[in-house]
């Protein structure tokens, strides 16, 4: 996809994503304590971080501030996860942006569903601990911007 | 209800031959016979001796004998001939033509029967319809509620997980135990969640399993490595030996073996004694590769070793050692080692502890073959 080339070329200089500074995560996420527990890990990382608590906003701040990497919950309260990964696959520049889910659904249709909208990982939350989800974003910012 | 239509008895019965004297013909033919005979004979007797030559009375045979044949004949035509029609229209439904209805416009008892049939009919495809209806209910009512429970489940997870790794500052050593049993209850916790969902897809036949070649040391690695944390913190010590080439490659479905040997795993740490060691061994046997889990444990009774794989069992030592389980445990990791094509079983003695073994097949071939009766998709290589 030409847009993901870009990304790779792209504003940030290579340098400033390795060391994680400048480094823009949204997260969309209803629980509030989870979004927490996960927003101060990834700030201590030296991210900086935006939230959003359901579709309808995930969309207003990836339109306002084009965030490096979304991580994306499924189940939310009015716009669900899938509903936003399409409204977003309609723009291009949008559509560019490196997602990975977060979610405690886990049933082998939903994943298929994700990943045929083009999430780059599915991370069922119940399974993985916080370091190993900061783990995995790391891994897949790398891939995506270098 | 446990009996199913399709059972090779309910085949046998429709298909046996009805012996001619118990057929609705039979009895009218032999009824006819005596009701003709009766009266010719009486009154052959009584006219005696007068009229009847052999060849007369030899006619007179002939003609009951006919009379009789044709008179049963058409009465039992009566009756045949509709349980026929019924007979036709019930195996239809037998082989799951549930759309066969039975037309017999009378107004005796035949009638009756057949326009009860038609209705029961009627009746079965409205519970079957419902019966899919609770069905799709249930599943969506499954997925919703693990997903509930999953998302207070990985808060405390993610807590524990922050306090142990250092986020919330130094812990003492009490402290880091204490959290560390809390941690471990919380993937208890979440492991039985998963059992369940589990268990409700299997139930539904949706289980799905993706088969692709693995490696699998890797795999009973991965899952020795990952019970180690448990181990350690109940005083047993894991070991594997391997009999068999490191770069053994199978095919099987990875997340599926590596839940059965975490199953196995857990079972093996959590029943044993303080002090106790687990072993597992893999082997080649022939066309099998065989797996040992042998524990130092509790063992489990003879008398309850028969029912260990359903579900939701537990066995009474198990129960009154207070240790937490679902039953759930087993079941599952019969029904993954079962798909693989291969068998598991075990062997035990009450207070000396349980081996369990389990074999998967090697050679491409046989799990193929396997894999057609299962339904089971192969995720191609080129992945």
């Amino acid at each position: 996809m030409k847009e993901e080339e870009k990304l790779k070329e792209g504003t940030l200089p290579v340098a400033r994503v390795v060391q994680n500074r400048g480094t823009q995560i949204l997260i969309v996420e209803d629980d509030k304590f989870l979004r927490n527990l996960i927003v101060r890990r990834l700030e201590r990382e030296g991210f900086i971080v935006e939230e959003a608590v359901n579709g309808k906003e995930g969309l207003e701040a990836v339109r306002k501030h084009a965030p490096h990497m979304i991580l994306l919950d499924l189940l939310l309260p009015d716009i669900n996860g899938f509903d936003m990964l399409e409204e977003m696959r309609k723009d291009e520049s949008l559509a560019a942006i490196p997602v990975i889910v977060l979610s405690n659904l886990g049933q082998k249709e939903e994943v298929e569903r994700a990943k045929a909208l083009g999430v780059k990982d599915f991370l069922i939350k119940a399974k993985y601990t916080p370091a190993e989800v900061v783990a995995r974003m790391k891994d897949a910012l790398k891939k995506a911007y270098m | 209800m446990e009996v199913s239509p399709k059972t090779k008895e309910g085949l046998d019965f429709v298909q046996e031959p009805i012996s001619f004297a118990h057929s609705i013909f039979g009895r009218l033919f032999i009824s006819s016979l005596v009701l003709a005979v009766v009266p010719v004979g009486v009154s052959v007797f009584l006219l005696r001796p007068h009229t009847f030559s052999t060849i007369s009375l030899l006619f007179l045979f002939f003609f009951v004998l006919v009379f009789a044949l044709v008179f049963a004949f058409l009465l039992s035509l009566n009756i045949t001939r509709p349980i026929a029609v019924l007979m036709d229209a019930l195996r239809r439904i037998y082989a799951g033509d549930f759309d066969a209805r039975v037309s017999l416009d009378r107004k005796d008892e035949i009638g009756h029967l057949a326009r009860f049939f038609n209705a029961t009919v009627e009746q079965f495809l409205e519970t079957q319809k419902r019966g899919v209806f609770v069905s799709d209910i249930k599943s969506q009512f499954v997925t919703v509620a693990a997903h509930q429970l999953r998302t207070p489940l990985s808060g405390m997870k993610w807590t524990f997980r922050l306090m142990l790794d250092g986020d919330m500052g130094d812990l003492s050593e009490k402290q880091r135990e204490f959290l560390q049993q809390g941690y471990q209850t919380t993937e208890r916790m979440i492991r039985l969640v998963n059992d369940f969902l589990d268990i409700s897809r299997i139930e539904e036949g949706k289980f799905g399993f993706h088969f692709a070649k693995i490696n699998i040391i890797d795999i009973l690695k991965k899952a020795i490595e990952a019970s180690r944390a448990q181990a350690v913190a109940n005083t047993i010590t894991l070991a594997f030996e391997s009999q068999i080439q490191e770069d053994l490659v199978i095919i099987a479905d990875e997340e599926r073996l590596y839940t059965a040997m975490m199953n196995l795993l857990d079972n093996a740490i959590r029943y044993n004694n303080p002090n106790g060691s687990v072993t597992v061994t893999a082997s080649g046997k022939g066309d099998m590769l065989e797996v040992r889990i042998a524990d130092t444990g509790i063992g489990i009774p003879a008398d309850e070793q028969q029912k260990i794989f359903s579900r939701f069992f537990r066995a009474s030592n198990a129960i009154r050692r207070q240790t937490e389980g679902s039953g759930l445990g087993l079941y599952i990791v019969q029904n993954i080692i079962h798909r693989h094509g291969g068998d598991i079983g075990f062997s035990s003695q009450e207070g000396k502890g349980v081996t369990v073994f389990f074999t998967l097949p090697v050679k491409e071939d046989f799990v193929r073959k396997s894999l057609m009766d299962g339904q089971t998709a192969l995720k191609s290589e080129a992945q």
